[in-house]
């Protein structure tokens, strides 16, 4: 529970399934109403849990299991969230931008996950070492 | 997901409750699938109860509104929070939706002209 100030963090490994973004989303649902996460940053991170784990898990398991780690940090102006996992190298900042200014008719109905990651945190880096994408992000409380 | 749906003449205010991600989206697009093969044209989404939407979300948006359009019907939604607001505003799809502050002003969109 705790002040505001202190530090708390939280880290969990969840199965790349449907069943392991449930737990994942419930986790962090936990973890930001025990820290008084605010509503804005808790409903971006979600979202980008939503992406990136529904990404991984759609494309990268090639049929095999794959494992996705979680990290939450709560700093004093920010929250940090590192996501790994054995699936297939994945860069989600190279992914192509979708065009946002078509009309309805052209428009395309996916491709939009990616972009709206890369929006709506305030940083974000990705790694791949040792066979394991990490992505790090950072979300800034008063965002 | 829950949701509630109201009759409004020969319009439908659909009120999704919760969440609309990977988790909940095939659920919402089956139900808005079924009100539009039932015949429904005028079809007001009231978001007021939903706290975020993630691009599986959005996906139902553009299905439901490309729908419709075939078939010369009107999607409006109303009552977005602000994270959803910004996640529409930022797939550029606050300019292709009839989006208003609330329910009765998006139900006012469908029914007119």
């Amino acid at each position: 529970m705790g002040l505001p100030h202190e530090e708390a963090h939280l880290e969990l490994t969840v199965p790349g399934s449907p069943a392991g973004l449930r737990d994942a989303t419930e986790a962090f649902d936990r973890f930001s109403d025990a820290h008084r996460v605010p509503d804005a940053v808790r409903r971006s991170i979600q979202i980008v849990l939503d992406e990136l784990l529904s990404n991984t898990i759609r494309c990268g398991s090639n049929g095999r299991e794959v494992t996705i780690g979680l990290g939450f940090r709560l700093r004093e102006k920010a929250l940090e969230v590192v996501i790994t996992d054995d699936a297939a190298p994945f860069n989600p900042l190279e992914a192509p931008t979708p065009d946002t200014t078509s009309s309805l008719d052209e428009r395309a109905v996916g491709g939009l996950g990616l972009m709206l990651v890369k929006e709506l945190v305030d940083d974000i880096t990705y790694d791949c070492e040792g066979g394991r994408n990490r992505v790090m992000l950072d979300k800034r409380l008063d965002a | 997901m829950e949701m509630r749906e109201e009759r409004r003449g020969d319009a439908l205010i659909v009120t999704p409750v919760g969440r609309l991600d990977t988790n909940t989206s095939d659920e919402f697009h089956a139900h808005l699938t079924s009100r539009l093969d039932g015949g429904v044209r005028k079809l007001v989404i009231d978001m007021s109860a939903i706290d975020y939407v993630s691009s599986a979300g959005l996906r139902v948006f553009l299905l439901a509104a490309k729908k419709l359009n075939d078939t010369g019907g009107k999607l409006a939604l109303g009552g977005l929070n602000p994270s959803v607001r910004q996640v529409f505003s930022l797939s550029g799809l606050l300019a292709i939706f009839a989006v208003e502050p609330d329910a009765e002003k998006a139900l006012a969109r469908v029914t007119s002209g």
